[in-house]
């Protein structure tokens, strides 16, 4: 080979070498930076953060998710023999449903957390909480307990289509070990069918009350005890849109489902017998019926307004100077502290005259309501209000405001046995709280400007 | 005057008074001293089918009686309710549930009296209604009807026996009508409860409906006016934990923590049982550039937006195959902060609307 191509030769080589090792390293480069974007897409999505531990002192989805992205602190346990507050924000953590049960501690204030399905008992005294099951059920929607600690649960399933859980706790056996502090107990139940459209919950024992749809006939609505067992049909329907209530007289009370403007029916139903009206033909009906009483609180939506009326018997209904709905109320229980006796009407005996409790109720009202639809669009999520919590004497209309609420939209409330505490939910988050309510009787003021106006 | 004149004269007097002696006779039969019921008179009752506890006005009439110069006394078995010269209108309140009152009207006069009675039973008739239009799982309020869907009616007629005993639904005869038009094919023994077309767009629907047992003792009617609903789309946070965020609707500009945000779109009152796809139709849009969610559900789509913090426009034009009608759109201006290290500190709560 001559010295020319020689020469050429190895300055092929060298060419294609440095291209060669140009090439590859443009390659890495790119690489580089590809795999760049994706880790810090990855990171940015949780890979790498070290799994959460469900085991600490609360073990929530609060401590362990929300707290990294909002930086606010948990609630902290208060220590034991602490009060909490008259108004205490008892988790940030959306929950799907809260109630007072009966405990051998006492009573307390259990809470299902809407991410998880976990169940929570908090000290309502001590402002202590714990965590009481270890059942994951992701993304409760409802969620209701029975006075001694049954629960329901409600979801959707993939399909759409509303679950309903009907189980109880299982608290786990005490551990040998005498250092070992709580151990978390599990939910044990089934499911019923999909097609359950409402339920409610009988306050005194373990029996629950649903309607589902039917093919044939629209909607049945059956009694059963929490196993399952002893079930009745106690009402049949060719509407399927209705809400049920569980009094602790054992009515069990329908209605019909609110809209602005439309009319409402409610009705009493009972093994055996055709329903029995308890309201009719009234627009936007909500109703809040009192146990062992004649006495209904109930909402009207008509023209852009609410409006609150009591009704006992047969009597003409009793407005009441307070704009909101009956979905924000509670009745104060004929066996709280506070109640008080008044002298029913009629009485023909002056040595022995019957006595009934003053019918009291706790409503939150909005401060505003704004114009248009209201229902409609507070269900649908598309306005939430600012709440006051008013107490009403359902007797002769007088309201007295009891303590104002910063921001807080309030639903699903449920009053203690003693009718000292109110829970309640805010809708704008889910999160749940707690009003200690006075034990004496305020003084009557009657509400004027103070009352919501739209 | 010749003898037969006079005679004819005669006979012809005699004639006159024969056919005028005649013709009084029968009317003096008719209305002779004896009591009647007769057809001669009726009452009527407005309202026709009164509710319990309800005032009723009755009224008789008689094309062929002066009942202004008649006595006329309006009694319930011995009890008189009122009674005065030419007294053709009482007013009396229908009794409970159960009750079967006879009313008697007597008309008298110097040489006549004519006697008419009236039955009142009342019956009281629930008319309920709700439509079979979208609304999502967990929902408290009604469905309400639009163009396309369709309006469930059931009737809870309340026909109570003397005894007290309620007569069965499944005993009493249906009538059903439809903005005055009788539906035969939803009406008839037993079918208390029936499903209509929606309304028109803007329209409403007039329902009406006549039930009576076979005897014809118990008759009720009832009315309502149904108008059609607003449908829209509300759009919600589908959040990885929480699921759905029902109780949040978006607003037009909301803020909200985190990168990739799914959003669950809500056709509410649209003639659909499931809205996730077909035969409604998603048209997404991600500011103002088409959108192809990678969801199967089309009313699901997750957004991720390449800068955080920057605010995004999220559209939607929603149609329906089969209906016309049914054309939704919606725009909601979102900002989404991005991951942790870039959220705001002073945010106290993910979930507050802003």
């Amino acid at each position: 080979m001559s010295k020319v191509t020689s020469l050429i030769f190895r300055s092929l080589i060298v060419v294609v070498l440095i291209s060669a090792i140009g090439g590859l390293l443009g390659w890495y480069f790119f690489l580089h930076s590809r795999t760049s974007d994706t880790q810090a897409e990855d990171v940015g999505r949780g890979l790498g953060d070290s799994v959460p531990s469900f085991t600490g002192s609360i073990g929530n989805t609060f401590q362990n998710v929300l707290s990294s992205i909002t930086g606010s602190e948990p609630p902290q346990p208060k220590a034991s023999g602490g009060a909490v507050s008259q108004l205490w924000h008892v988790t940030l953590n959306p929950v799907a449903g809260a109630d007072f049960v009966q405990t051998r501690e006492g009573e307390r204030l259990y809470f299902v957390e809407r991410a998880t399905g976990n169940v929570f008992s908090a000290n309502t005294h001590t402002g202590l909480i714990e965590r009481l099951t270890n059942t994951l059920m992701p993304k409760i929607y409802e969620a209701a307990f029975t006075t001694d600690g049954a629960i329901v649960q409600r979801s959707i399933d993939p399909k759409g289509r509303a679950t309903t859980f009907i189980g109880t706790i299982t608290l786990a056996p005490p551990s040998p070990d005498d250092e070992a502090t709580s151990t978390l107990g599990s939910l044990e139940g089934s499911f019923l069918n999909p097609g359950v459209t409402t339920y409610a919950i009988n306050p005194k024992k373990r029996e629950y009350f649903y309607i589902m749809n039917d093919a044939e006939r629209g909607a049945i609505g059956i009694k059963s005890a929490w196993d399952g067992s002893g079930q009745k049909r106690l009402f049949q329907s060719g509407l399927t849109q209705w809400r049920a209530q569980w009094l602790s007289d054992g009515r069990i009370i329908v209605t019909q489902k609110a809209a602005d403007n439309v009319p409402g029916y409610s009705y009493s139903v009972s093994a055996g017998s055709s329903p029995a009206p308890v309201l009719r033909d009234i627009p936007g009906l909500t109703i809040l019926p009192k146990a062992s009483s004649q006495t209904i609180l109930y909402g009207t939506s008509a023209g852009g307004s609410l409006a609150l009326f009591s009704k006992t018997g047969s009597d003409d209904p009793l407005s009441l100077p307070l704009k909101t709905f009956a979905d924000k109320c509670v009745w104060l229980p004929d066996t709280a502290k506070s109640a008080t006796p008044m002298k029913a009407a009629g009485t023909t005996s002056k040595k022995s005259p019957a006595v009934v409790m003053v019918p009291v109720a706790y409503c939150a009202v909005p401060q505003t309501l704004g114009v248009g639809d209201f229902l409609n669009n507070w269900y649908a999520g598309r306005i939430h209000t600012a709440d006051n919590w008013w107490r009403i004497n359902a007797a002769d209309g007088t309201t007295q405001m009891l303590y104002p609420l910063d921001g807080v939209d309030v639903v699903d409330p449920a009053i203690n046995d003693d009718g000292t505490m109110i829970t309640f939910r805010d809708r704008n988050d889910g999160s749940l709280w707690l009003l200690q309510l006075p034990f004496k009787e305020p003084t009557k003021q009657t509400a004027t400007s103070a009352s919501s106006t739209l | 005057m010749t003898r037969l004149s006079i005679g004819v004269r005669a006979l012809l007097s005699a004639t006159i008074a024969l056919i005028a002696l005649c013709a009084a006779t029968p009317a003096l039969a008719q209305y002779g001293d004896l009591n009647l019921e007769t057809n001669a008179v009726w009452i009527t009752l407005d309202p026709l089918y009164p509710h319990p506890g309800e005032a009723v006005h009755l009224k008789v009439e008689s094309p062929l009686l002066d009942l202004s110069t008649m006595q006329i006394t309006w009694s319930v078995g011995e009890t008189v309710l009122a009674q005065g010269k030419g007294l053709v209108d009482v007013d009396f309140k229908a009794d409970a549930l159960g009750t079967d009152t006879t009313l008697t009207m007597t008309a008298a006069s110097a040489s006549s009296s004519v006697t008419k009675t009236v039955r009142v039973v009342p019956t009281d008739i629930d008319l309920l209604y709700e439509s079979d239009s979208y609304v999502p799982p967990f929902f408290l309020g009604r469905a309400l009807p639009f163009a396309g869907s369709h309006i469930i009616v059931q009737a809870i007629p309340r026909f109570v026996r003397p005894d007290g005993s309620l007569v069965p639904s499944d005993s009493i005869k249906f009538t059903w009508r439809l903005n005055g038009v009788t539906m035969n094919a939803l009406s008839g023994k037993g079918k208390s409860f029936a499903t209509f077309p929606a309304p028109t767009l803007f329209g409403t629907n007039t329902i009406s409906l006549e039930a009576s047992t076979e005897d014809g003792i118990h008759k009720g009617t009832a009315t309502m006016n149904i108008s059609s609903g607003k449908p829209y789309v509300a759009l919600y946070v589908d959040h990885p934990l929480f699921g759905v965020l029902y109780d949040q609707s978006l607003s037009s500009d909301t803020a909200l923590p985190g990168s990739e945000t799914t959003f669950l779109a809500v056709p509410y009152y649209s003639n659909v049982s499931d809205p996730r796809g077909e035969p409604l139709r998603y048209d997404w849009r991600v500011d103002g550039k088409t959108f192809t969610p990678e969801q199967s559900a089309q009313n699901e789509a997750t957004i991720h937006p390449d800068i955080a913090n920057q605010r995004t426009t999220i559209g939607l034009d929603l149609t329906h195959d089969e209906n016309p009608f049914l054309s939704l759109t919606g725009e909601w201006n979102v900002t989404l902060s991005g991951n942790s290290s870039s959220a705001s500190g002073e945010s106290s709560d993910p979930f507050h609307q802003q």
